[in-house]
């Protein structure tokens, strides 16, 4: 192999103790050629059952796979150079392979290790570094399997952290702090999300359609200037309740301006529920709010469009035209609810279905 | 900087201190640049301003992370991978940066030397910028002395660690077994 060993005289044979080569090999095992257990290395003693006499009573062979009997095997081995296989009997978890010389006619030593079931044995085995060779790779095997687990914990919590982290700024990012509704970002990803859900097939659009309802307090300045801005605070709570349960799941309620709210409400394009919802909404604005020692009065108006009055629905238009059905209802005396159709003035660019 | 070195100081300050000084610390630039800005931060930053919040030496605070560090159950148990004693563990520190490397390449620590300063004195020398290193280190020995049950005094140098081991074995030290769970084992 190597020029430089070619000129340093091998000798034939080489004398070891017994005890040199359980230093060298604590993992090994001498048999004869029935099986017998003539001697086995301090770690090797360590893994056999007490009563065990012949390499079957601790071990079963699971390579090579042959019936032949023991001694056949053992020097088929010897002569292939192939390794054996083997597992505890006591324990199939624990698995060794090593390899097979021949010492004398009716004697074999084996060298044993763990391979990749070294952590499982070390465990179950109760193993030292001290029952391993120097030379052996254990200990670094070792170190890298814990260190191994260990890290990928740290980095599965670390980036958990990190997720939740990213969200918790996200939903920061689209709340109304104040209230706990979505913010004016929050709403027109809301409403991006409901626009691209009605797009495609035209049953998709029927089935998908979805309402945006504009809703202003009436007398919220007024409150404020009255009561102060604590107030003005605890109104603005109460009608976000009320718009958090006149919605449904899936629908959206967010807060896009001092006194201006605005709602996403799916699946509603019928005319009577939504002008029922509306005036719901409005009657439970117009309870008095407990405010301290005050109590605070105002009103709502509400304006209201489809995205079904529309061929190809864009948030701006749909924003622009329930603010516009919103001004009607403030017109007309406020406290109102109105649902855009096809009969308001042609200032806007709106296509109206007619029903 | 590395997203371990990140939650290493994360988790020590949140544990040691609190979850509100952790969030003191990263909010020194304001609320709103909160998270983008502890994600880009250098680590120093972050233990310079702890420590200035907790009005104490920055030294002091990176030792005590390093204690911190070798505390962690799993961290004891890959240190203690090192050496069969406390001797030998600081002797095989030398080996600590290629082990490191070994399972996270992408992490940098720096190599150090280990030199017989004196009798039973040993000297771990960082390269010229290390003493940050050096701090954190002596927080990591002075806890893995107490593991292994050895009575030592620690000096910390510009770039350097000083150990004098005054008695190799004083206590009998935790158990350490390699197959793990030495709570259970007890």
């Amino acid at each position: 192999m190597n020029a430089g060993l070619g000129k340093i005289l091998s000798p034939e044979r080489v004398l070891l103790g017994a005890d040199d080569l359980s230093a060298l090999m604590p993992q090994h095992l001498l048999v004869d050629a029935q099986g017998l257990l003539l001697g086995a290395g301090p770690t090797t003693r360590k893994i056999l059952p007490g009563n065990a006499r012949f390499l079957h009573d601790a071990f079963v062979i699971t390579r090579p796979i042959t019936a032949a009997p023991i001694a056949e095997l053992l020097s088929e081995l010897v002569e292939s150079s192939d390794r054996i296989e083997l597992r505890l009997t006591a324990d199939a978890k624990v698995r060794l392979r090593g390899q097979v010389v021949r010492l004398a006619d009716d004697m074999f030593l084996l060298d044993l290790g763990f391979g990749m079931t070294l952590p499982e044995a070390v465990r179950r085995l109760k193993l030292d570094e001290g029952d391993f060779a120097a030379s052996s790779l254990a200990m670094e095997f070792l170190f890298l399997h814990e260190a191994n687990h260990g890290i990928l914990r740290e980095l599965s919590l670390f980036n958990t952290r990190l997720n939740d982290a990213r969200s918790e700024a996200e939903d920061r990012a689209y709340t109304d702090p104040l209230t706990g509704l979505r913010n004016r970002r929050g709403l027109e990803l809301a409403l991006d999300m409901a626009l691209h859900a009605t797009r495609g097939s035209e049953e998709a659009r029927g089935f998908g359609g979805f309402a945006v309802a504009q809703v202003d307090l009436d007398h919220f300045k007024a409150v404020n200037d009255l009561y102060g801005h604590a107030a003005g605070d605890d109104v603005l709570r109460h009608v976000a309740r009320v718009l958090g349960e006149a919605i449904r799941d899936g629908d959206v309620a967010a807060r896009t301006g001092g006194d201006e709210f605005v709602l996403i409400l799916h699946g509603a394009t019928n005319h009577r529920a939504l002008r029922k919802l509306g005036q719901r909404i409005i009657s439970e604005i117009r309870k008095p709010i407990e405010s301290g020692p005050n109590l605070c009065h105002v009103a709502a108006s509400i304006g209201l469009t489809i995205s079904s009055n529309y061929d190809d629905p864009i948030a701006e238009q749909l924003l622009a035209d329930a603010d516009m059905a919103l001004y009607e209802s403030k017109r007309a005396g406020r406290g109102k609810v109105t649902i855009l159709t096809g009969s308001l003035p042609p200032a806007t660019p709106l296509r109206p279905v007619t029903k | 900087m590395h997203w371990l070195v990140r939650r290493s100081i994360e988790s020590f300050l949140r544990e040691t201190y609190s979850d509100q000084f952790w969030l003191r610390v990263c909010q020194r630039s304001g609320d709103d640049a909160l998270q983008r800005y502890v994600y880009d931060r250098h680590s120093i930053d972050l233990i310079s301003d702890a420590a200035r919040f907790l009005d104490k030496p920055e030294d002091d605070l990176l030792e005590d992370l390093g204690a911190w560090i070798a505390r962690r159950r799993r961290v004891r148990r890959l240190l203690r991978f090192s050496g069969r004693n406390f001797p030998d563990f600081l002797l095989n520190l030398e080996m600590l940066a290629d082990r490191v490397r070994m399972v996270m390449p992408d992490f940098f620590m720096p190599r150090v030397q280990v030199f017989e300063d004196g009798a039973d004195c040993l000297r771990i020398d960082f390269p010229p910028d290390g003493h940050d290193w050096a701090c954190c280190m002596a927080g990591l020995i002075r806890c893995m002395a107490d593991d292994y049950g050895a009575l030592g005094l620690i000096w910390i140098g510009e770039n350097s660690v000083t150990v004098q081991i005054s008695d190799g074995s004083f206590a009998p030290g935790r158990r350490f077994l390699l197959g793990g769970d030495e709570e259970a084992a007890r």
